[in-house]
């Protein structure tokens, strides 16, 4: 069964690319050209997610996020132009799923609007950080990139997670090992070093080139608070 | 209508007319005409005469009452001894060097004339209204109606320009950046009118740069909404070869970081002061952006306040150009002083000649390199965007030649405490 997608975009000739693209991915579009079309629409039809234009002719695409929240939980991706941090704060604490700038890879915008339903069939539940295509599910104690699972030991995983909710802030090895010592003890003869380049093996699309756990010569690492972009 | 000179100009004649009729007061009160000191000379002068002629002592004493009478003053005859030989009134005590001069002398109590007699003896008159003053009592009088006047004046002047004071602090707040600001109008007068005109132009500008502002948010959604077609559109171009796909792809990917660097560069210009801001580590901050480039980073952890995005964008934008002109950044290091932290990019290119040094920080302005500007890419807003974003955060960016050739660039920002 195709699922439904409710597309709401004013510009007619981008809407129907992007309806003839996730129409061959096996996708079913509804195009809204303003706010007041997608609100009939999500009034009437069960869509299984909708994909949002910020800025719409009759009605700011924030104010229309907040109204579609108001009503349900349907998975939304906001598109816009703008490309302003802010807004992109702004879009996810009113609701919406995800954000993609224009102009967009066509490639990424099917990627996230699977991301997204894919979050949303696997349940309410999960407790994950999220950081680009990575994401560590903290409930199943699992990590994904692009959503195929990578295989790490109990410590490794802490070693993550204790360097991922610090994303952005220098943590020193003291640090670190004061975080993992107390959850796992197998492997605590081995450096916080070595634990340190079999994550990059498990998470790094190049481990000698890291992007996403760095070193800083004499003070520590750092795991990077903005990846893959 | 009451314009402000006509005020300032009536509050200045006020201040003068006051002045002279407190003046004429007190000389009203505190002397007398001119003939009437003339008289007690004269009066004294002719007693002195009489006198001198061999009297009875009820003779010279009915001299002495008529003279007291006549010039309503206290009289005294003094013997060649200095003893009193008879008094009409009372008198203040006189010491010896006023008893010797003749004329006019000045006590405590007022003036005392002084007559002496050519037989030794002298007629002290005492009168009774003042009738002459000591001139530094006039001084001091007149100074006292000055202050007065100069306390009674203050509030009108204050009054007067407190609307100015007002209209400058309104203007001050518009030009922090403030665009809402407008003044009260008050009063009918010059200032009233420029309070006026003030608020016409601010609203003016408010609408100039409200218009400017919607005119970029919409021109980045006119400009990127065909961008987008186009990216859709190139996909569908299976059969194309793959390098041109790829310069299509990349033109895209330019002329949107274009788009975005000319949004940011207004937006910056518009805002006085950072939309936001939290510490941020700027150690991290750093080494992630340098790992985009393969460059690790040397320095001791710093914490400043500030936007993240932008200072990520300032880091980014130095990188790109030691890239783009300098084959690469040689160094990233962070050091950091008691308040503030430097971020020093370091590169092994052609360096910047001497006058384009402060040339490079404008925008649009690219160095007339030695090397040529053949490589060079971007709309030259890199910089310019570095500039702003570190004086956003009250801090500042400089170029110097690197020690062996190439650039480097020194950003310096205020560190939060701790």
């Amino acid at each position: 069964m195709s699922q439904r997608i409710l597309l709401v975009e004013d510009d007619t000739r981008l809407a129907a690319m992007v309806c003839d693209y996730l129409g061959e991915a096996g996708f079913r579009l509804v195009i809204a050209a303003d706010g007041a079309a997608a609100t009939r629409q999500i009034g009437a039809v069960d869509f299984d997610a909708v994909i949002l234009d910020l800025m719409l002719p009759d009605a700011d695409g924030l104010d229309l996020c907040r109204a579609i929240r108001a009503r349900s939980d349907v998975p939304l991706l906001m598109l816009t132009a703008r490309g302003d941090p802010l807004d992109r704060v702004v879009g996810l604490e009113l609701g919406a799923d995800d954000y993609l700038p224009k102009p967009f890879e066509p490639r990424e915008l099917l990627a996230r609007l699977r991301a997204i339903l894919r979050r949303r069939a696997a349940g309410a539940a999960s407790d994950v950080l999220r950081f680009g295509r990575l994401e560590i599910d903290r409930g199943a104690r699992e990590v994904r990139v692009d959503g195929q699972r990578r295989t790490l030991t109990g410590q490794q995983f802490t070693l993550l997670l204790a360097l991922a909710e610090r994303a952005g802030r220098v943590l020193s090895r003291e640090a670190l090992m004061d975080v993992t010592k107390g959850a796992a003890l197998e492997d605590f003869d081995r450096s916080i070093d070595v634990q340190i380049s079999r994550l990059r093996a498990a998470i790094e699309e190049d481990p000698k080139r890291p992007r996403r756990i760095l070193t800083l010569r004499g003070a520590g690492y750092v795991f990077a608070k903005e990846q893959d972009r | 209508m009451r314009r402000l000179h006509l005020q300032l100009y009536v509050a200045i004649i006020g201040t003068l007319v006051a002045f002279v009729v407190a003046g004429m007061g007190v000389w009203h009160y505190f002397s007398a005409p001119r003939g009437a000191i003339w008289g007690v000379e004269t009066a004294s002068g002719l007693s002195a005469h009489l006198l001198t002629a061999p009297d009875t002592p009820d003779q010279e004493r009915a001299i002495v009452d008529a003279l007291a009478a006549q010039v309503h003053a206290s009289v005294r005859l003094l013997g060649a001894d200095g003893v009193a030989e008879y008094s009409r009134g009372r008198l203040p005590e006189l010491d010896a060097q006023q008893l010797s001069r003749h004329g006019w002398t000045f006590t405590r109590d007022g003036a005392v004339f002084n007559q002496s007699m050519s037989d030794g003896r002298r007629i002290v008159v005492y009168p009774y209204r003042r009738l002459l003053m000591h001139g530094l009592h006039v001084g001091l009088i007149l100074v006292a109606i000055a202050a007065t006047l100069a306390l009674i004046t203050y509030p009108v002047t204050r009054r007067l320009t407190a609307r100015l004071g007002r209209l400058e602090e309104g203007v001050r707040r518009f030009g922090g950046g403030d665009l809402a600001a407008r003044v009260r109008v008050e009063g009918r007068d010059e200032v009233a009118s420029l309070a006026s005109s003030f608020n016409d132009s601010a609203a003016r500008i408010e609408t100039l740069v409200r218009s400017h502002q919607l005119l970029l948010a919409n021109c980045s959604h006119e400009l990127r909404t065909p961008l987008a077609r186009i990216r859709m559109a190139i996909e569908k171009l299976s059969g194309a070869d793959a390098s041109a796909h790829a310069e299509l792809t990349r033109n895209i990917a330019e002329l949107d970081a274009l788009i975005g660097e000319m949004l940011l560069a207004s937006r910056l210009d518009a805002a006085q002061k950072l939309e936001r801001a939290e510490p941020v580590d700027l150690l991290a901050l750093v080494a992630e952006e340098a790992s985009y480039y393969d460059r690790e980073v040397i320095g001791e952890a710093v914490i400043v306040n500030g936007d993240a995005g932008l200072l990520r964008r300032l880091v980014r934008n130095l990188l790109e150009n030691a890239r783009v002109h300098g084959g690469g950044a040689t160094t990233v290091r962070l050091e950091r002083s008691l308040t503030a932290a430097r971020i020093v990019v370091e590169d092994a290119g052609p360096g910047v000649a001497d006058p384009d040094r402060t040339r490079i920080f404008e925008p649009f302005q690219r160095a007339t390199s030695p090397a040529g500007g053949a490589a060079a890419t971007g709309a030259g807003l890199g910089l310019s965007i570095v500039r702003q974003i570190a004086a956003a955060h009250r801090g500042q960016v400089e170029y110097e030649p690197r020690v062996g050739g190439g650039s480097r660039f020194v950003v310096t920002l205020p560190s939060a405490w701790r």
